[in-house]
């Protein structure tokens, strides 16, 4: 008898940490996040472009600033040089971000880049090397979703004379996803994490509303300096 | 599962900070060897390019807001003559810095900034916002990074063509570099004010270490 109560405590217990590897159900909230958002109208309020240098400028370590002593913009302007940027610098500006939903992958489209957000709590293939957009996996906490990236190349979050630099082994980056009750207002938590480069994590907060604004692409041209 | 690697990565994480309120740095040996008296290394006397640079790009780089306070903006109206911290951005002033260990006092215009080397320190509930703002520093290598917050609204730069600068998100971080001689001394200072500015605003400042300085007289708060 007592054999038996431990058999069923083992196989509940086993049943319920094997149900965590499997996909969550794919939660309604998914589906409404598909959209393109946009930040609200500033309507005189403080820009957004420097708000990554006010939560970050202050934390580098002396390894990055030693990276930024040896940075020479010509050689790295991913933007003059039409280059793909790091996932990780996209939430520093404010700029639209889009959510096409196919349950097991959320496409998430910023910077004209796409970065997929596996929902089924899959790892890395094998074949799979760290690049830019690193390696994202989403989980719904309640009504957030949560999506965390790692396997980021080197790279940097902000260009310019004073770069801000990101990636490695050990960077990640955390997103938090919540909607407003009325679902027209998404509000975003993102915590840059890397060790090598700063004290402390980065924190930064934005929020985005519904648009049905048409977007489209627009070719990069190469800037020669 | 996840909630167990959360925990395991967020416990490397906190052991690989470099340093963090709980875990205060250690004193720097360089931080005695900064204290003195030092004078901008500019024999002319004259607005250096780099000075100028850095008014230039800042004019360039004002949004509405910006524009506004100069169009309302009456030197003669503030009767207060203590300029704000940042104002070291926009006129390389000489000043004094003295080491008391656990703080650091910087002295320009007049006006004694202290300097707490305890970066996470917040301000005591009873603070309010001012021209000097808090000021917190740790060491990041060789080079001491000066954060301060909490500013009061006001002007780096006075006269016909005044910079804002203050408020609640406003932040300056200075960096001191030391010469290996010990004798010269850059000050790398960035303004971050989204409220009046579309980009951070940098200016690079040098100087001799000296045997006196012009001190300004103290200054006479309104």
């Amino acid at each position: 008898m007592i054999f038996k109560r431990f058999v069923i405590l083992l196989l509940t217990f086993l049943l319920g940490t094997v149900g965590s590897v499997f996909a969550q159900e794919p939660r309604q909230l998914q589906a409404a996040l598909e959209s393109l958002w946009e930040p609200p109208p500033r309507n005189g309020r403080a820009s957004s472009e420097n708000m990554l240098d006010i939560a970050a400028d202050a934390l580098l370590t002396a390894e990055a600033e030693d990276f930024r002593r040896r940075w020479a913009i010509e050689e790295n302007d991913n933007t003059a040089t039409c280059q793909r940027r790091s996932a990780a610098a996209h939430f520093g500006f404010g700029y639209t971000l889009e959510f096409l939903d196919t349950q097991e992958i959320l496409y998430l489209v910023g910077f004209e880049q796409v970065r997929r957000v596996y929902m089924d709590g899959r790892d890395p293939p094998n074949n799979f090397w760290p690049n830019k957009l690193g390696w994202s996996k989403g989980h719904w906490d309640g009504n957030t979703l949560v999506v965390r990236t790692n396997d980021f190349t080197q790279g940097t979050i902000d260009t310019g004379n004073r770069p801000l630099p990101f990636g490695g082994p050990d960077a990640e980056m955390i997103e938090r996803y919540t909607l407003s009750d009325d679902l027209n207002t998404l509000s975003l938590h993102v915590t840059r994490i890397d060790a090598k480069y700063y004290i402390a994590p980065i924190e930064m907060h934005h929020t985005f509303i519904r648009s049905n604004r048409t977007i489209f692409a627009i070719d990069c041209v190469p800037s020669i300096y | 599962m996840i909630s167990k690697w959360s925990l395991l990565s967020s416990l490397v994480f906190l052991v690989n900070w470099e340093s963090s309120s709980v875990f205060a740095q250690e004193p720097h040996p360089l931080q005695s060897v900064l204290q003195g008296l030092w004078v901008e290394d500019n024999i002319s006397g004259t607005e250096t390019l780099e000075q100028r640079r850095f008014i230039s790009v800042a004019e360039s780089n004002l949004r509405d807001p910006g524009e506004v306070f100069r169009a309302s903006y009456q030197a003669n109206a503030d009767t207060s003559s203590c300029l704000m911290a940042g104002a070291l951005a926009g006129e390389a002033a000489d000043f004094e810095i003295v080491d008391q260990g656990e703080t650091i006092d910087l002295s320009a215009f007049g006006r004694t900034r202290r300097v707490y080397m305890d970066f996470w320190l917040e301000p005591p509930q009873t603070f309010e916002l001012n021209g000097l703002g808090w000021s917190t520093a740790r060491w990041a290598g060789d080079m001491l990074v000066i954060r301060t917050t909490h500013f009061l609204e006001g002007a780096i730069k006075s006269g016909e063509r005044p910079l804002p600068f203050g408020g609640p998100i406003a932040q300056m971080v200075e960096r001191y570099t030391l010469s290996e001689d010990h004798n010269h001394l850059t000050v790398d200072i960035n303004l971050i004010d989204p409220e009046y500015y579309t980009f951070s605003l940098n200016v690079l400042h040098s100087y001799v270490r000296a045997d006196d300085i012009d001190r300004d007289t103290t200054c006479v708060l309104n």
